[in-house]
């Protein structure tokens, strides 16, 4: 492979560091939401269940945004893409948010080895003692073995966003084609590693919240869901970092277009995986699958749940399907924010519902929202800190040239 | 020369000309070159290009293309289908319950309505792409072009179609050559009427003929007899290895290939015993039921009964055959029996019209040929045996007796599903409230016969007898 031999002179290298300090300001700041949340919670009713949820729920929604980075980066070089060049770099960074997200599910963990069955119904002793399903799953399903599948998942992302993230800035100094040959070569065993973390992952932190309930499509439908997070982030960060001045000449409409593609796509993706499992198990029948839809018909649940059907899939199909909407920057903004609340909301309706404090109520939903705002800020100030003066392009990538003149038709 | 015939000569028509060709040989070139014809006016006019070509499409002016759109109508024509199909055949035609769900039901219709809506979609746009394109198109007059055919490879071309209204032989070539190509031609309409290759014809009349082959040799195997076996295509289709009813098998230990009902089990729909005035006829279910019926009784004896009891059974058979030896006393006992057994006296359900004219139809396809159409015992059966003088045959009874009139509705619902004398049992034929509709015609024929004329109205008598 050729390095393109015009590039490196042509391109300035800009960092994040450009924005200025405002953006790691901003982002403290709305960590402060946090302890606010937290309190919130001390001082309500069912309160610390309703902190202990939020926070799962909060951790969990940044965390998909962050995997489906680290899917982008590895079938960008699985699938030796030339166009996504530019906007590489942007989501090795997100990727990277695994990092203070692994310390912030850390508490969760440890609460849960300390027998605490806040959250998991299986951590306790005495509900394994009195429940005989949970007994049959308990070899599986114990908090010791919760604990190093803990390691093993965070260990395996972490390990991988470093990789990727390290080679492609190893290649802004030196140039090798060399490591980008190395990363296609290492992206599919990683994908493979990566798609089973993420499976068990999602069936222990989310799906064991009701250990009674099981559905084998479930990590494939947090995976869908953090598609959609991931490519409304990018959508967010490239429109945003371009009315900053960043990325503005290599990141064009084009791009812009196809990120807005990708997230139609994957929005449409999560519809069918989500209609997969409810239509199963709505055909089957079987009590022990359905209760975990009955739970989210009662109490104001059902609500919530309609919103994702429609809010979730009809409208953006609908509207979102035009290719104008897609290129204009203005309105992919609108609607990669649109479909991240969305999927704050589906990630809400997954978590929140177990929590068994009375439906949805107004109460809950702050803490949430605090507890978000807070999450946010600790995970985008990780982003900005891991970022810190790493150009915001792989500017001697050998594919830069063909990604800088993409043009879709 | 004067004796030659007149052949219709096949006059050439003059060649038109379709237009000019431009060529090029740079890409940039033929986008500066095309921004002029746009800007010139054309709109009937093309360019060709070895490879696709950034930029040209805004060069051209060429409107972004209203594919999407009939991919878009396609595609909710597919989904409209769809649902409107589920609908009418699941919830309106042919409405079939399937596990407890609604007979139109929205989950279960999702699936249908996607893979239409996308085959529709995919329909859509593959034709739409080539009727927009204007394919299949196999001959254009430019291909006659020697230079054309370097489109294909380094060349760059601009055609003007002389459709256009702004087009003029000498304005247009004008025009064409100030755009600096390296060259510029016109291309002719074809003079002669292209003909098809000798081999082609050949070759498709094989095709012909050999695609004809198969469905004439299935004919003529159809049509004819043969004295060799058939030949099976699917062998497994022509002999499975299912057990057909009535024949024995080594599967089982009982060697029966039928099963028998699994004891203590009640097949779907035979529960009787929840409406006991209704299927027996019986105000309730006697401990001795041996008179009722005979099927029932045997059934609740075995389900009744431990194995141990078996022994009992196989003495007390040998008790009763004494009884059998005499037949006028065992009758006489079973009638007294049957007398004392408390029949429903009133129908067991409403009684309406409908009832009473469904009893006639059944009455008179089941009953008439016997007991005759007024109930009199004179059926046209009744009348041949008599007139044949045959020994066995016991004349039905004529419902019209002190006796019969007598008998509670029940024990005539009774009658009718277990039999009397030589009348077998109808009970196997005819469902329960068909049974009870005849019961209740019955009832109505004895009534017509017995009734005082003086208490009727004038009218009815009158109607009476002029009826004949």
């Amino acid at each position: 492979m050729q390095t393109s031999p015009d590039t490196d002179k042509k391109i300035t290298v800009q960092t994040l560091a450009e924005l200025g300090p405002l953006p790691m300001k901003v982002a403290l700041g709305c960590a402060v939401l946090l302890p606010v949340a937290f309190l919130l919670g001390w001082f309500s009713e069912n309160g610390m269940t309703k902190f202990a949820f939020s926070y799962l729920q909060s951790t969990f929604f940044f965390l998909s945004i962050s995997l489906g980075a680290l899917f982008f980066v590895m079938i960008q070089q699985l699938t030796r893409a030339g166009w996504s060049v530019v906007l590489r770099r942007l989501s090795e960074f997100i990727a990277m948010g695994v990092i203070p997200l692994a310390v912030l599910v850390l508490p969760i963990v440890l609460v849960t080895l300390a027998g605490n069955d806040i959250l998991y119904q299986w951590a306790s002793a005495k509900n394994v003692a009195e429940d005989h399903l949970l007994q049959a799953k308990a070899p599986y399903l114990n908090s010791g073995f919760f604990a190093i599948r803990y390691l093993i998942y965070f260990g395996s992302w972490i390990f991988l966003a470093r990789f990727f993230l390290n080679k492609s800035v190893a290649q802004d100094a030196n140039g090798d084609p060399e490591l980008t040959l190395l990363m296609e070569r290492r992206s599919g065993p990683a994908l493979l590693l990566f798609s089973f973390t993420l499976t068990f992952a999602a069936f222990d932190f989310i799906m064991s919240l009701d250990a009674h309930w099981f559905s084998t499509i479930f990590g494939v439908y947090y995976f869908a869901a953090g598609l959609v997070g991931f490519f409304s982030f990018l959508a967010i960060s490239l429109v945003y970092l371009r009315s900053k001045g960043l990325l503005q000449e290599p990141v064009t409409v084009e791009h812009l277009h196809d990120v807005g593609k990708l997230l139609f796509a994957f929005n449409c993706f999560w519809a069918y995986i989500a209609i997969s499992q409810y239509l199963l198990i709505w055909y089957s029948n079987i009590p022990e699958e359905t209760v975990f839809y009955l739970h989210r018909q009662d109490h104001g649940w059902g609500t919530i749940s309609l919103i994702l059907v429609i809010g979730h899939f009809a409208i953006p199909f609908v509207f979102f399907m035009s290719r104008w909407m897609k290129r204009n920057p203005k309105t992919l903004f609108f609607w990669a924010f649109y479909l991240l609340v969305m999927n704050w909301i589906d990630i809400f309706w997954l978590v929140m519902p177990n929590a068994n404090v009375g439906g949805v109520s107004f109460g809950m939903i702050l803490v949430d929202v605090c507890c978000t705002i807070g999450v946010g800020g600790i995970y985008v100030a990780g982003l900005l800190k891991f970022a810190g003066q790493t150009s915001v392009m792989p500017v001697r990538d050998p594919r830069l040239e063909e990604s800088l003149k993409f043009h879709n038709i | 020369m004067a004796t030659t015939i007149e052949q219709p000569v096949k006059t050439k028509a003059e060649p038109e000309l379709l237009g000019f060709l431009a060529e090029f040989d740079d890409p940039n070139a033929l986008i500066e070159a095309s921004k002029k014809v746009r800007d010139a006016g054309y709109r009937n006019w093309d360019t060709h290009t070895p490879f696709p070509l950034h930029g040209i499409d805004e060069a051209m002016g060429i409107k972004w293309t209203i594919l999407p759109w009939i991919v878009a109508c396609c595609g909710l024509m597919g989904g409209t289908i769809a649902i409107s199909m589920q609908w009418y055949m699941n919830a309106y035609d042919y409405p079939f319950l399937i596990s407890g769900k609604p007979l139109f039901s929205i989950p279960a219709c999702i699936p249908i309505v996607f893979e239409l809506s996308v085959l529709l979609a995919a329909f859509g746009a593959f034709f739409g792409m080539l009727g927009l394109n204007q394919l299949p198109k196999l001959y254009n007059p430019m291909f006659k072009s020697e230079a054309f055919r370097r489109v294909t490879n380094d060349r760059f071309f601009i055609s003007m179609d002389a459709k256009d209204a702004k087009f003029s032989e000498i304005d247009t070539g004008e025009f064409l050559k100030s755009l600096n190509p390296t060259n510029v031609e016109e291309f002719w309409s074809d003079v002669e009427s292209p003909k098809l290759p000798r081999n082609l014809k050949l070759g498709l009349s094989i095709v012909g003929v050999l695609m004809i082959m198969p469905p004439a040799l299935v004919a003529y195997k159809r049509s004819t007899t043969t004295n060799t076996p058939r030949v099976h295509i699917v062998p497994d289709m022509d002999f499975q290895p299912s057990l057909k009813a009535q024949n024995t098998t080594n599967v089982f230990s009982d060697g029966r290939e039928i099963r028998p009902n699994i004891k203590g089990t009640i097949p779907r729909g035979q529960f009787k015993d929840d409406n006991i005035p209704f299927y027996y006829g019986l105000k309730y279910l006697p401990e001795d039921q041996d008179v009722v019926t005979i099927a029932v009784q045997d059934e609740k004896k075995a389900d009744a009964k431990p194995a141990e009891d078996k022994k009992a059974d196989a003495e007390k058979a040998p008790a009763t055959k004494p009884a059998a030896a005499d037949p006028a006393a065992a009758a006489a006992a079973e009638a007294k029996k049957l007398d004392e057994l408390p029949w429903v006296t009133e129908f067991p359900m409403p009684v309406t019209a409908k009832m009473m004219a469904r009893g006639k139809e059944r009455y008179r396809i089941y009953c008439s040929a016997c007991h005759g159409l007024g109930g009199e015992g004179d059926g046209l059966v009744t009348l041949r045996a008599m007139d044949l003088q045959q020994g066995t045959w016991v004349k039905p009874a004529s419902y019209h007796t002190e006796n019969v009139r007598k008998l509670p509705v029940g024990r005539l619902y009774h009658t009718i599903t277990n039999g009397v004398r030589k009348m077998p049992a109808y009970g196997p034929q005819i469902p329960p409230e068909d049974r009870w509709s005849i019961v209740l015609y019955l009832k109505a024929l004895q009534k017509s016969q017995q009734i005082d004329a003086n208490t009727l109205p004038e009218d009815v008598k009158r109607k009476l007898r002029d009826t004949k």
